[in-house]
């Protein structure tokens, strides 16, 4: 089942990745260059901005990777042979996803204004591509996993140490005692979660530290309000691994349920492989990770300085997911040990 | 509230509060785990 999922759904080279532009004149190379943009494989023309406000809000609030802006008297400036600028921002918190639309977006734009013959077929572009890589402006790869890295950690290690927790009393037999107490699964399921967000926490904070240390990653946004979401990544992943722990009969199928859940987070969260160059269907298997949504607030509050309004979404769906995990887990809590 | 209600509240922190300590002495004692969960990372 991995293999067919992985299979189809990692793409080394994105497509289709959400571009906004802005026309600042209404014209008929303006025309051309949407259509061409359109017409590819590398950009889909999700918004039309309206002005510069808005071209920037799309931007940091992660609803486009790329934005590109037609300025005013562009068409006028290129018939004049001024070689007018063609205004490209790029999100590169995502290097890889930035990187190839980037180099292809001159090519592109040549050979539609060529076509539609509103340029000389000529070897020289009669324009220029201004290309701006925000919020990672050297394209540096440590921007990106760093931050990346926080959430696969913690994934990986939250999973298991609640994964481990019931299965280990069953087989300790010291799950004989606790049903014999008068705790609900409720009390049990806190008793066994919270002190394990502590741990999480401390873990979350050496990454962070050593990754601003050592690699220099900035923190642009609030550090409080990355501490608060990091806290509930923790507990939704506490959760999810706790209900593996109740529906497990033994520590193996623990860990083997950790690791069916583990790998998904891994390769269609975002982290390895650009999330928007992924098949729709796959998007949507990813939307229910919750390391996707993580990968997104931490990246955006670490780079972006992104505050609560444009994390909602991905705050809301991480709660959602922890309560999923939780309700199921205290139903299958077995009160008996047959 | 009323005073089974504050009673029944008052039981589910002391409760919680047995198991919270019960599953940081297993941790304390667990020395092994208790690193990796420093080097892990």
């Amino acid at each position: 089942m991995q293999l067919i999922l992985f299979g189809y759904a990692i793409n080394t080279t994105p497509r289709d990745l959400p571009t906004a532009v802005l026309l600042q004149e209404t014209s008929d190379v303006g025309r051309s260059i949407l259509a061409a943009l359109q017409n590819t494989r590398y950009f889909k023309v999700t918004h039309i901005a309206h002005n510069a406000v808005e071209f920037d809000r799309l931007l940091a609030s992660g609803t486009v990777l790329f934005a590109v802006e037609i300025p005013a008297n562009f068409e006028r400036a290129l018939r004049r042979g001024d070689r007018p600028a063609l205004l490209i921002a790029a999100d590169a918190t995502d290097p890889v996803a930035a990187g190839s639309a980037l180099g292809a977006l001159g090519t592109i734009v040549t050979t539609a204004l060529r076509n539609d013959h509103a340029i000389p077929d000529t070897t020289a572009p009669p324009f220029e591509v201004r290309a701006h890589a925000r919020y990672n402006p050297a394209a540096s790869t440590a921007l990106n996993i760093v931050p990346g890295l926080v959430g696969t950690i913690l994934t990986m290690t939250m999973l298991i140490f609640t994964a481990l927790s019931v299965t280990r009393e069953i087989e300790r037999g010291t799950m004989e005692s606790l049903l014999s107490m008068p705790i609900t699964p409720v009390e049990i399921m806190l008793g066994k979660i919270v002190p394990y967000v502590i741990v999480g926490f401390v873990q979350a904070a050496l990454i962070i530290g050593v990754g601003v240390l050592l690699f220099r990653v900035p923190i642009l946004g609030n550090l409080a309000l990355l501490a608060l979401l990091s806290t509930l990544f923790i507990t939704t992943n506490l959760s999810i691994g706790y209900t593996f722990s109740t529906i497990a009969q033994n520590q193996l199928q623990a860990m083997q349920m950790s690791m069916m859940f583990f790998l998904p987070n891994i390769l269609l969260s975002g982290f390895m492989f650009p999330f928007a160059g992924m098949p729709n269907w796959a998007q949507w298997v990813g939307e229910a990770l919750p390391l996707t949504h993580f990968i997104r607030i931490v990246r955006a509050i670490m780079l972006k300085g992104s505050t609560i309004e444009d994390l909602r979404y991905d705050a809301l769906i991480l709660g959602i997911l922890m309560l999923i995990a939780m309700a199921i887990a205290v139903t299958r809590f077995r009160r008996t040990l047959d | 509230m009323s005073a089974a209600g504050t009673m029944a509240s008052r039981g589910f922190w002391l409760r919680t509060r047995a198991m919270l300590i019960k599953e940081f002495i297993q941790l304390k004692r667990d020395r092994m785990s208790f690193g990796m969960i420093i080097m892990i990372p």
